[in-house]
């Protein structure tokens, strides 16, 4: 089970009711990031490398063509931090927040997405779980997908996935009984939300 | 090259990055970052840290290329 360490219930988040009570978040598995930093690394050797060789034979060949591949040279190389700077400021805006109610997921870019999609636990009809080839294995991430009768929500590489399945199937369960007690107690009024 | 020119690109260097940090906080006002004792294996990434890593690469950004700019020009 997953346990986290802060407080439950208390922790505060954007689209959070008075009434639920945190349990768990979670980013993305850092492998989502491995592409766009080995592809950074890569671009920077490639034209580190043509830079020495460029800017080295070019030395006796005249200044001009010589700050042309200098501009150039650095022009691609802060583009391609940049790039990467933007990858990974977008992996800290991707959130998923469950609740003892709902499954919150956040999805932010810098520039052009802002997205939050909800899905309350107790009309949750089905989580299936994936996890694929050797990598995913190993490193243990995968992808849930909690569907609803009309909802889906799709969630991709989850770290640790196996005990994110378990805890939403065992939030759901509670969520169900608490809502089911809810509706039976108080069919027009209010009560308690569910304990953990 | 001049350093005015040299200046003038560490200026533009330093508001790119100041802009997209600008951006970041923005936009993850509402989210929750980890605390130092999150059991999260994105725990590294707490604000402090966060912080401390765009000051890095700004500051490897602003190195690498004026000096490249004033040595090898």
């Amino acid at each position: 089970m997953v346990i986290p360490v802060r407080t439950r219930g208390t922790t505060e988040f954007q689209g959070k009711y008075p009434e639920e009570q945190f349990q768990f978040y979670f980013r993305q598995h850092w492998i989502r990031l491995f592409m766009p930093f080995a592809r950074m690394i890569l671009i920077t050797a490639i034209i580190a490398t043509m830079g020495y060789f460029l800017v080295e034979l070019s030395f006796a060949s005249g200044t001009g063509s010589r700050h042309i591949v200098i501009i150039m040279i650095l022009l691609i190389f802060a583009i391609v931090q940049l790039e990467f700077l933007i990858h990974f400021y977008n992996h800290c805006l991707y959130m998923v927040v469950v609740t003892d109610r709902r499954i919150h997921r956040i999805k932010k870019t810098l520039f052009i997405t802002d997205d939050q999609q909800s899905i309350d636990l107790w009309v949750i009809q089905d989580i299936v779980k994936s996890q694929h080839g050797i990598i995913q294995n190993t490193l243990r991430f995968g992808s849930l997908r909690v569907e609803a009768q009309e909802s889906l929500l799709r969630l991709h590489f989850i770290p640790q996935v196996g005990k994110k399945y378990e805890e939403l199937m065992h939030l759901r369960e509670k969520a169900r009984h608490w809502y089911i007690q809810h509706q039976s107690a108080h069919p027009s009024g209010s009560a308690p939300h569910p304990t953990t | 090259m001049d350093l005015v020119y040299v200046i003038l690109v560490a200026l533009l260097i330093i508001a790119i990055e100041w802009v997209l940090w600008h951006l970041f906080v923005s936009k993850s006002k509402g989210l929750i970052f980890p605390l130092e004792t999150d059991e999260s294996s994105f725990r590294v990434a707490t604000p402090i840290r966060l912080r401390l890593f765009a000051i890095a690469h700004t500051a490897f950004l602003l190195t690498l290329i004026c000096s490249a700019l004033l040595f090898r020009w």
